[in-house]
């Protein structure tokens, strides 16, 4: 398939979207390939039309459709089972951590003065763990999940 | 009971139904702004018509990523009450139908990714269209089996392409809206629109549907 180096130029005339609506006119009368590029955008959009229709909810439907939000507004919580799954197993592996060292760094009859924490880990993707050590021997941990993104 | 009571509450009872009336064509002519600011606040009717507003474009989406009507059905109302949850998060930079796309195409994308889309879904779009009456039979096959190729090829770019894709040819947003929605800017916009359309051609090519669309 031939290519031109306008036929980002062409896509945006093509969607109503060109700063330049009339050069790209002009282009097209003398370019071949955006000619043809032109084309093939129209028949796959006309290709989308002709073989769907746009799914809707009704009007009468609507108190349907609503009475199932606010039943899921009611009455799932706050959190998501994966969320839940997620802030509960990252807590867990802090906590085994912060033990685990206090065990090995403080003997038994020796008193603990504090528990540091070297390092945190957690499989659930995109999640961080950050912590804050404090004067008065506190530790902050501060668990973040992952955002939603279209990446 | 006295005349005089119940004439009194057949009186409370017309104020009532007045002041409903009164309430929903408030609700009715707001604008999106104040829709937001009173739902916001916690008035549920206000976001009840936030929903009553927005819902078919939220349901198309879900059913164009999804292509099935129940898990449509099912991912929108998941979208709304999401978006109930996160309301104080809205601070009005995008518009709020933008606000709600770019949530139903992130829960889209996530369902996506756990079943990879198959024949199921080119079925519902073919049953959908074979209960619609048509005058040009003839026609409406063609167009059935384009449109399934057409699905099928989209169904294959990758999330960010298919996304853009579907914003814009099913849609029918702009590309500054499409820019809200994907949270991204106008030059990533039209490159990753190029790039699906590019792809899909080559693969309506390697089927041998260009021909026929052309
Ligand atoms: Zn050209």
């Amino acid at each position: 398939m031939k290519t031109c180096r306008h036929q980002n130029t062409v896509e945006a005339f093509f969607d109503g979207e060109a700063k330049d609506p009339e050069w790209v006119e002009a282009h097209l009368a003398d370019c071949a390939v955006c000619r043809e590029y032109h084309s093939l955008l129209s028949a796959v959009r006309n290709g989308i039309a002709a073989s769907r229709q746009a799914p809707s909810i009704a009007e009468p439907q609507f108190d349907l459709f609503m009475s199932g939000i606010a039943e899921g507004i009611e009455r799932q919580p706050r959190y998501s089972f994966r969320g839940l799954w997620a802030y509960t197993s990252l807590v867990t592996a802090a906590i085994l951590v912060g033990l685990a060292l206090a065990f090995t760094l403080f003997p038994a009859n020796r008193p603990v003065e504090a528990t540091e924490i070297q390092a945190v880990y957690t499989d659930y993707d995109g999640a961080t763990v950050d912590w804050y050590p404090s004067d008065d021997g506190s530790t902050t941990i501060w668990i973040k999940t992952a955002g939603d993104d279209l990446e | 009971m006295s005349v005089a009571m119940d004439v009194s509450l057949f009186f409370d009872g017309c104020a009532m139904k007045e002041n409903e009336r009164l309430r929903r064509e408030e609700l009715h002519l707001a604008d999106e702004a104040r829709l937001v600011a009173w739902a916001q606040a916690g008035r549920m009717e206000a976001f009840e018509e936030l929903v009553r507003r927005f819902r078919n474009e939220v349901y198309a989406l879900a059913y164009h990523f999804l292509r099935n009507r129940e898990e449509a059905w099912d991912t929108s109302q998941e979208v709304f009450i999401k978006a109930y949850r996160s309301l104080k998060q809205f601070r009005g930079e995008a518009s709020f139908k933008s606000w709600l796309l770019r949530i139903t195409a992130n829960h889209c994308k996530d369902q996506f990714k756990k079943r990879r889309l198959n024949a199921v879904a080119v079925e519902d779009e073919i049953l959908m269209n074979s209960q619609s009456p048509d005058p040009h039979p003839g026609k409406q096959l063609e167009s059935k089996e384009l449109g399934a190729a057409i699905n099928l090829a989209i169904n294959q770019l990758p999330a960010k392409h298919r996304t853009a894709f579907m914003l814009r040819e099913f849609q029918g947003l702009s590309y500054e809206e499409m820019a809200q929605v994907m949270q991204c800017s106008l030059g990533t916009v039209m490159s990753r629109l190029h790039h699906a359309r590019k792809k899909l051609q080559n693969t309506l090519k390697e089927r041998g549907v260009l021909e026929e669309l052309q």
